[in-house]
């Protein structure tokens, strides 16, 4: 069995491939704001490596969000396109958790204007929901937590950031998940709202 | 010979054709969001972005349903790269990158503004030299084509484009977004009977329209002030007649002089039954597109593409999306 896993919500773009449960290959890269450009080119480089074809992948595992806005949709719409033209499942995890992987975590993502998404969790289980909060109230998280470790974007609360393996903690993450049933159904998690006062006239 | 599978997303629709050898066109289906921003009075990029990945596979799957064909009966893939809005471009072209390298087949970004010139070659034939006259709510521009895909911009507006001088008097008039289609209906039913400066009817092939749309709105306050109601109906056809003159001027006056065969109408203010009455009178042929592929459509993106296709204009995997592409650099020849 054949799983792609992506993650093109926030920071990095990271790519893997995935045989039986082992991995093949995989792609990161931080900080390039390049996913949108970049996401179709390394997904092919990888799938041609390994000599298989796109369409014979079994599975694609992606993040939906919370994340940046344009991030977010990249993957899911190369896994809703896919899946409307090849007999491939599709499972999702949040983005928060894919850095969480099966730690203690409290993670944390950019929402921008000085706030971020943040969730607690343990063994990939969320003890809260996703929130959109200030820095001040993602730290204060800790006290609630005290051995639980701030994982993803968490320079911004002036904690030194890891460095995360994301495709190895997706995999794992997505044992527990099941595939989804209405593909085309399927919408990024969001968690902000959108300004309706931002209307281009 | 070819089928091209196209997908436009630039604005507010989602949208997939496919046009098998330049002309049969097996499917256009589009996803119009128009109710969902009119809420707003105008689209909400984040919005659009929103609903596209929303419908995207059901869309892509819809048009191949209708065309009655496989994926794999396809010979490129083509999107629009842009001019258009960043997030609603994404979202077609990660689809089209996808399809790309899920059937290697080759892609084709395709430039919006190429799709509406070149939706005038689905039921037409073009006839080369010829005068584009690009009119939209972005553009308006007069685009000479010596050859097939070749673009020479030689006139372009200072300020406003036409359809956003229409949309901002709609707004002014109190009248449901989108404007322009109403204030053609409205201007039918009136007179030309107020005085508004008429724009920029110099030798030159460019165009102004904030004067224009100015002047409508400063008439509009004296009524407001006075407490009195401007004639609506009357206002919309004076300012309808004002502006499609200047642009069938315009328009005729470089033709002329750049001795075409034929004007081409394209962009989504090609709809306007004022300015397809008002273009009827010149002396040079104009082709106008059907009235369904005036606006925003993949049919269109299909069209151009398959031009492309034949010239073997293809693009990298790494293409990017943007907000403005320069149409001259797209030119073949
Ligand atoms: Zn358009």
């Amino acid at each position: 069995m054949i799983s792609v896993v992506m993650d093109t919500s926030n920071q990095y773009l990271s790519v893997g491939l995935f045989k039986d449960g082992k991995m093949l290959d995989a792609y990161q890269k931080i900080g390039t704001k390049r996913q949108s450009e970049d996401a179709i080119p390394v997904l092919h480089s990888l799938i041609e490596r390994h000599d298989l074809s796109l369409r014979s992948v079994d599975e694609m595992i992606i993040t939906k969000g919370p994340g940046s806005y344009t991030g977010v949709r990249v993957a899911m719409t190369i896994a809703k396109t896919l899946a409307a033209i090849a007999p491939v499942k599709i499972k999702t995890v949040s983005s928060l958790a894919a850095y969480a992987g099966n730690k203690k975590a409290i993670s944390i993502i950019d929402a921008r204007s000085k706030k971020v998404f943040a969730c607690v969790y343990d063994q990939g289980k969320p003890l809260m929901e996703e929130m959109m909060c200030t820095y001040e109230e993602a730290l204060a998280l800790k006290q609630q937590y005290p051995d639980f470790s701030f994982v993803g974007q968490t320079s911004l609360l002036g904690v030194d950031p890891e460095e995360a393996d994301l495709c190895n903690n997706i995999y794992q993450l997505s044992l527990n998940v099941e595939a989804e049933e209405y593909v085309d159904a399927l919408t990024p998690t969001y968690i902000k709202n959108v300004e309706a006062k931002k209307a281009c006239i | 010979m070819a089928t091209i599978l196209a997908i436009e997303s630039s604005c507010d629709e989602m949208s997939v054709a496919i046009l098998k050898d330049e002309k049969e066109l097996l499917a256009n289906v589009v996803a119009s969001q128009i109710d969902i921003h009119k809420q707003y009075g105008g689209v909400v990029p984040e919005i659009a972005s929103r609903k596209h990945v929303e419908c995207v596979s059901t869309v892509l799957k819809e048009a191949l349903r209708t065309a009655n064909i496989t994926i794999d009966d396809v010979d490129a893939i083509a999107v629009t790269k842009g001019p258009g809005l960043v997030g609603s471009l994404h979202v077609g072209m990660q689809e089209a990158k996808t399809l790309a390298i899920a059937t290697n087949k080759p892609l084709i970004g395709v430039h919006h503004i190429a799709g509406h010139i070149y939706a005038n070659a689905i039921e037409n034939t073009i006839h080369y030299p010829c005068l584009a006259l690009v009119v939209s709510g972005g553009h308006t521009e007069l685009v000479y084509m010596k050859s097939e895909f070749n673009f020479e911009v030689v006139g372009t507006t200072y300020d406003d484009a036409i359809g956003e001088a229409y949309d901002k008097v709609g707004r002014v008039l109190h009248l449901p977004y989108p404007g322009g289609p109403e204030i053609d209906r409205m201007a039918h039913l009136g007179e030309h009977t107020y005085d508004l400066p008429v724009p920029l009817l110099d030798d030159s092939y460019n165009f102004s329209f904030s004067g224009l749309k100015s002047a409508v709105i400063n008439l509009n306050h004296k009524f407001e002030q006075r407490g009195e109601e401007v004639r609506k109906n009357d206002l919309a056809c004076t300012f309808q007649d004002v502006a499609v003159e200047v642009l069938s001027t315009k328009a005729i006056k470089a033709a002329v002089d750049l001795n075409v065969k034929e004007i081409i109408v394209a962009g989504g203010v090609s709809a306007n039954k004022g300015l397809r009455e008002k273009m009827a009178k010149s002396p040079v042929p104009v082709i106008f597109p059907p009235m369904k592929y005036c606006t925003d459509n993949a049919a269109m993106i299909a069209s151009a593409a398959s031009v492309m296709y034949r010239h073997e204009k293809f693009s990298e995997l790494d293409i990017s999306v943007k907000p403005h592409y320069d149409l001259e650099e797209e030119s073949v020849g």
